[in-house]
């Protein structure tokens, strides 16, 4: 009887390990569901969207200017930031503002990427904390679930 | 004939899958079998040494000042490298050398830690490029079982000048 309880129980441990593994995969390499919140990708995404991410591209370092990604937060490890990626390594840029009348550049280092907010008036990103490693990068944006605000 | 063929295939790729998936996760969280190469961590770690790393530190936000950790290396995502941790988020770090009769001192950011290897001399570090966000972090080293006259765990660093103790 007792024999019984404990080999079910084995056997139900053992399945959830089994496939928590299997989602926890599918959710590293091929992509899931994210909830984005912040004023600082407004318009494209606004507070509270629902995107889906894809962490194909990471792995095979096919991410590309003007693709949105998600990277871990170089301030803080435990959170997650979503910016756009305006330059990758060896790219040249404009580290002041436009309207600004002595213009500063520089070079994005290699093994690092330059992100930016599209609502750059309220955004906290490489303009403030400067290029951020390739390897933070968790996945890319490509897909918006309409009406989900 | 041909339905037998595909269920025993499809069968064996689903298999494949799921261990593949397990194995998986137990080196993503659990820890495995690492070889380190390069002179870096002399006398700590020599070339083509085999070390374990466990991964769980690094998720539970647990890895400390002496740790050696493997990380993503900041100027090349698809290698890794493998130093001590001197500094956490916050410590005072030296960044000249201590023969130096100026010092130059600096603060670890939020969310980065300093990197040095134990090889001073041999080791290309945070002394040249900057502190690195703890995100990159992949795992902490604790023992070494290759070669087996190094076998057991690893020595503090030879280097505990470098701590800032002040």
């Amino acid at each position: 009887m007792l024999r019984d309880v404990l080999g079910k129980t084995f056997r139900l441990v053992g399945y959830t390990i089994q496939y928590g593994c299997i989602a926890h995969c599918a959710f590293e390499y091929v992509g899931g569901v994210v909830m984005c919140s912040g004023p600082s990708m407004e318009p494209t995404i606004q507070n509270s969207d629902i995107v889906f991410a894809e962490n194909l591209s990471r792995h095979f370092y096919g991410i590309q200017r003007g693709d949105i990604v998600i990277a871990k937060s170089p301030s803080d490890p435990k959170s997650n930031i979503c910016k756009r990626v305006i330059g990758l390594e060896g790219d040249k840029i404009l580290t002041t503002s436009p309207s600004n009348f002595f213009k500063s550049h520089s070079y994005v280092p290699m093994g690092h990427v330059w992100l930016e907010g599209d609502n750059l008036q309220n955004s906290t990103d490489s303009r403030y904390y400067g290029p951020i490693p390739y390897g933070l990068i968790r996945g890319r944006i490509f897909f918006k679930v309409p009406f989900s605000a």
